[in-house]
């Protein structure tokens, strides 16, 4: 499904991903641990196509498209979802509005019939329920005055009603007490469904715990170090980082 | 400025009527202090280019079939003014809603010296020594108002309609002033509106001009635990000059100012607005926002003003301004006069764009370029307006905005 | 809280200690104001013809002038042909070492708290000291000639480099820009010419120290700073005047120039005398300075403390003309008593990728007035511009004023331009917590208003902040028991 060829990602003139090779397989729940400034949210952002990402080399192949040619939207349309580590706030859009907007903007991307007011408060509604979200946040501006949770939780509630063939999410888990971090991670889990695929960029490892992904990647300084199965990620969890920022170091 | 002055002021105009003395005293002031230029402060950023190189007729004024009226969202007394002229019966208001000519002795003894000034207040002058007919509308009880103000294509007359509004004690009154315009004329308005003990008022006040030039003065003053609530959609126009001016009287009372201006092409808008705190035990608040695009010029100048003495007065103001093209311009000017200690006033402002972030984080949701902005514009827009307390009214408005952008 | 209000109230009866009167001999020339005393000035001080020439152009155009009445100021109206334009203390000659100088002289900048002579001097600073209308002394010449820095008396620039001065005397502030500048163009007496060499770090601060002293004189001083590319200088200037009833006329321009990736930073610690506490007598500093960014990466900086003056008209400025270029600007302003000042900055954006910060704290108390005013323009072709602009009031007392007029133009839809003011008094819950942990009121309102003013303060160098703290210490104190 997504295959990341000796990727090479400039912000600014500098390089932050240095050759990184990732492929990701229909259905497949992959976890990329590292420590701060390895890299982890730069792969989010050139996946989903931010300004100022530039790709100086390699290549990312999206069922097979490559994806650094696509805009944003196109990319969303295509299937992929980035739930952000820091989501933005938009004062001003109802954040129910711009949840439909986008769900029928992709839709007709797709050449398929916009969803009306009715069934979409329906999807919403079953959503919402499995995060223990509070229906008034649908009335609010989008992410605008959410504690982190909430806006933790929002990006979730976006994922399940968008129905993306890939997502990544971009240390979904930070900020999260334990109650919040189950329920993110039943949200993820209910719709692991065989098909849809997982890139879950974190720090720690307590999320996986309730995740079971199938492969765990380190991260270290722009490249994939390390690959293996879940009992990396407690490997990294006892060991720490220490040992990797020193042999980049 | 003698040019505009000539045009604007004719020797042979006279009604000879109640009101020869007040006028008397607008034409001398406005022959004192002259038209203002780019030197007069209030007007740095607003020329009168466009008016002078205008003729407007003054008389006579041939007038047909009064310009048609759209619909509105709520059910009210209609106020329609038509090239300047009130087309209106006093005696089929509702009850409660008395409409009869000013006291033109009240006219006579008004301080207007400190009310409008020298040169910055030109046409607030001209409106005094050129108004048709000065008007008084007296509300009780609980009313909604709608004032609409038109002109047809033939308009080229210049025009000085002057009303004054008073709320009576405990009164609550919806007031929505709808103001287009067709033609190329000059519209002065001149609105006073009095707020009494207790009154509450909600005025929206929704404006999109056209060619004409239309220079409004608004003239607020609120009484003890008395509200007043305005929310002004500007729309544009060749070129606009709002000046509102809202007076803390008594203790206890309230006011808040919110606004939106959208402009394109090469419209010129200048809103002057002024929170007075005469007294202390009072509270304001002002948010006011701008959206530039083309080649138009957006002026704000936002004033708090705290009298000595008004101890536990309480303003703040807000503006926030977004430049949709390189060729756009915004000028504004928050201002702070503070005379008393025991108070909290602040300012913020800011100039920019629209976000970069919010803009890449509703593409990486499936929205396209065109629609983010448009989504985005939507609702750094539609802040103000959501500040209208009537449902039906604020529905109306958003609808327009979506309209406009 | 009347109560305090009046402890503070009384402890802002400051007694003005820079107040004396130095009895020395002066050379005068008579007073008033037209070409022959401009072609006098000129000749005391053996100026070439073109500078002659410049002056009565100036003077000229000031004829046709009016004197600004914009500023939220109550100014009385200035007789100028009232005023002496040129005070010099007798000296025989000029002197051609700080030995010769009159000891009187060298005894009134010691007791201003800046000796001149070499055992005393401020360790790593040189001054300049100027008297009325001339420069008495300079020291450090011989270190920063080594350098290849220049810092001397505008008069002796004037003989010594006269290309460098005529390359850039009036390029920033032009004669015609406004009325107190076309007047200092031409009656200017002296002031400070700093030249940095490329590429080279200034190896000490710079400093000009000015005293009015004569009566019904005004001192017109023009400094000049040039930065060439590469180069880095730090320049402070203090003034102090004797008491006197009667207003006396400051109107300086300051001109400074950085060129590609230069630094200028300049500082101010102004102590005109402001006037007693009925409003009688005092400075009015009508200063025009402004900073051109003329390189691209040059960077301006400019802070000041004004807590003298009966009436502050000042505004430094930034002309942002390179690419990447910054201004800033921090100031203090506190003003008790009668005075009033209107003073804050001009930022003007003409370079791509340009950025300004203004922090500005103003403080009223007594019956004063203290206005800040500002201007961020941002034009057509300056791409990305980023300012920031925090104003804060602090009023002490009933009877004064703080206002805000801040002026932000934008013509170009790149820019970022961020603006916040607020207007508060020191808070009785703020004076409460101090007391509670063993402050007494007096301490506590000095540590209030010290924290108030920290974001500017710390811009000063190391040894102003201190006097510049004390400075308004001494304006908070005074009054115990």
């Amino acid at each position: 499904m997504l295959k990341i060829k000796n990727l090479h990602v400039s912000v600014e003139d500098q390089e932050i991903l240095k050759g990184l090779d990732l492929e990701i397989g229909p259905g497949e729940l992959h976890a990329v641990m590292g420590p701060n400034g390895s890299g982890k949210s730069t792969l989010g952002y050139t996946l989903a196509g931010r300004e100022d990402y530039e790709i100086t080399s390699g290549s990312i192949e999206f069922d097979g498209e490559d994806l650094g040619e696509m805009e944003p939207d196109e990319r969303a349309a295509a299937g992929l979802f980035l739930a952000f580590q820091y989501p933005v706030e938009i004062p001003g859009v109802n954040n129910a509005y711009f949840l439909r907007a986008a769900l029928n903007a992709q839709r007709k991307a797709r050449g398929e019939s916009e969803v009306d007011g009715v069934e979409f408060l329906k999807m919403v509604r079953e959503s919402l329920k499995g995060l223990d979200m509070d229906e008034s946040l649908l009335k609010r501006a989008v992410n605008e005055g959410f504690s982190g949770g909430e806006k933790k939780r929002n990006e979730i509630t976006q994922m399940a009603v968008l129905q993306p063939r890939l997502a990544i999410l971009d240390e979904t888990d930070s900020g999260l007490d334990i109650d919040a971090l189950k329920l993110v991670a039943e949200g993820i889990n209910r719709l692991r469904d065989g098909q849809r695929s997982f890139l879950v960029i974190t720090h720690y490892q307590r999320l996986l715990d309730y995740l079971s992904p199938d492969h765990v990647h380190v991260l270290s300084d722009g490249q994939i170090v390390e690959s293996g199965g879940p009992e990396l990620a407690h490997r990294l969890e006892e060991q720490g980082y220490a040992h990797l920022e020193r042999a980049s170091a | 400025m003698s040019a505009l002055a000539q045009t604007l002021m004719p020797e042979a105009q006279a009604c000879a009527d109640d009101y020869e003395a007040t006028r008397k005293v607008g034409l001398q002031r406005l022959m004192q202090h002259g038209f203002p230029d780019q030197k007069t402060e209030a007007w740095k950023y607003t020329p009168l280019r466009v008016l002078e190189q205008r003729e407007t007729q003054t008389e006579p004024r041939t007038m047909g079939e009064p310009a048609a009226l759209p619909a509105w969202p709520v059910a009210g007394t209609l106020l329609h003014f038509d090239h300047g002229i009130l087309q209106c019966d006093p005696g089929e208001l509702a009850e409660g809603l008395t409409l009869m000519p000013a006291d033109p002795k009240a006219l006579e003894q008004r301080d207007f010296d400190a009310l409008y000034g020298g040169r910055e207040g030109a046409f607030s002058w001209l409106n005094l020594a050129r108004f048709d007919h000065a008007w008084h509308l007296q509300v009780s009880g609980e009313h909604t108002v709608i004032m609409a103000t038109t002109t047809t294509d033939a308009f080229s007359a210049d025009v000085h309609p002057r009303i004054r509004i008073e709320v009576l004690p405990g009164a609550r009154l919806t007031l929505l002033q709808d103001q287009t315009d067709a033609g190329q004329g000059l519209v002065n308005m001149n609105c006073e509106i009095d707020v009494a003990e207790g009154a509450q008022v909600e005025h929206v006040l929704c404006c999109k001009n056209h060619e004409s030039v239309w220079v409004q003065r608004t003239d607020v003053d609120i009484h003890k635990a008395a509200e007043y609530r305005v929310v002004a959609f500007d729309r544009g126009g060749r070129l606009t000059r709002h000046d509102l001016t809202m007076r803390l009287r008594e203790g206890t009372a309230h006011g808040e100012i919110d606004g939106l201006v959208v402009m394109d092409g090469h419209q010129h808008v200048d809103w002057h607005t002024e929170i007075v705190h005469c007294t202390g035990h009072t509270n304001s608040r002002e948010a006011f926002r701008m959206l530039a695009g083309g080649t138009s010029v957006g002026v704000f100048n936002g004033r708090i003003h705290i009298f000595p003495d008004a101890d536990d007065s309480h303003s703040d103001l807000n503006t926030a301004n977004l430049l949709l093209s390189d060729q756009a311009r915004v000028n504004i000017k928050p201002e702070l006069e503070i005379y008393s200690e025991e108070v909290t006033a602040s300012h913020g402002a800011t100039i920019g764009q629209l976000d970069d972030r919010s803009l890449f984080y509703m593409r990486s949701r499936g929205l396209s370029e065109a629609e983010s902005l448009a989504l985005l514009k939507y609702g750094f827009a539609a802040e103000p307006l959501m500040q209208i307390q009537t449902p039906a009214i604020r529905d109306w408005a958003l609808e327009q905005l979506k309209e406009a952008l | 809280m009347s109560e305090t209000v009046e402890k503070i109230e009384s402890r802002l009866q400051q007694r003005y200690t820079a107040g004396f009167t130095t009895d020395i001999e002066s050379d005068m020339i008579r007073p008033g104001l037209d070409e022959e005393i401009v072609a006098m000035i000129s000749a005391k001080k053996n100026e070439p013809e073109w500078l002659l020439e410049w002056r009565l152009k100036a003077y000229r155009h000031w004829l046709t002038m009016k004197a600004p009445n914009w500023a939220h100021l109550d100014v009385p109206a200035v007789d100028f042909q009232a005023i002496h334009y040129y005070a010099s203390p007798k000296q025989k000659n000029r002197p051609k070492s700080l030995d010769e100088v009159d000891p009187k002289l060298l005894e009134t900048f010691d007791k201003l708290g800046v000796p001149l002579h070499e055992r005393a001097r401020l360790a790593g600073v040189a001054v300049d000291a100027v008297f009325d209308s001339v420069s008495v002394g300079t020291t450090f010449q011989k270190e920063l000639e080594e350098a290849g820095v220049i810092f001397c008396p505008m008069s002796e620039a004037v003989q010594k480099h006269p290309d460098l001065v005529r390359q850039y005397l009036g390029t920033v502030v032009p004669h015609t820009d406004n009325f107190f500048a076309a007047l200092n163009s031409a009656v200017f007496s002296d002031g400070s010419f700093v030249y940095v060499p490329k590429d080279t770090v200034c190896p000490m601060e710079l400093s000009t120290y000015f005293r009015i002293n004569a009566r019904d004189t005004g001192q017109f001083e023009r400094t000049l700073i040039v930065a060439e590319p590469g180069s880095k200088v730090s320049y402070l200037e203090g003034c102090t005047a004797p008491m006197r009833d009667e207003n006396q006329l400051h109107a300086a321009v300051v001109e400074l120039v950085a060129l590609e990736q230069a630094q200028i930073k300049y500082s101010t610690v102004q102590n005109w005398y402001p006037g007693d506490e009925n409003g009688k007598g005092g400075i009015y500093n009508f200063v025009t300075k402004r900073g051109d960014c003329r390189g691209d990466d040059s960077r301006i900086s400019w802070t000041q403390v004004e807590t003298g003056s009966a009436i502050t008209w000042k505004y430094p400025s930034c002309i942002m003309r390179g690419d990447r270029s910054a201004g800033e600007f921090y100031s203090v302003a506190l003003t008790h008593n009668h005075q009033q000042a209107d003073t804050g900055t001009k930022m003007i954006h003409l370079g791509k990728d340009s950025t300004s910060k203004i922090i500005s704290k103003g403080i009223s108390a007594g019956k004063s007035n203290n206005s800040y005013r500002g201007l961020v323009r941002v034009a057509k072709k300056a791409d990305n511009v980023r300012n920031y602009t925090q104003c804060d009031s602090l009023l002490i007392g009933k009877t004064c004023g703080a206002h805000t007029f801040p002026y932000i133009e934008s013509a170009n839809a790149g820019a970022k331009i961020e603006h916040e003011a607020t207007t508060s008094r020191i808070g009785e819950d703020q004076l409460f917590y101090c007391r509670s942990r063993g402050l007494d009121e007096e301490e506590a309102v000095a540590l209030i208003v010290d924290g108030f003013c920290k974001e500017v303060f710390k811009e000063l160098p190391m040894e102003f902040a201190v006097e510049a703290k004390a400075l308004l210490e001494i304006s908070l104190e005074g009054s115990v028991g």
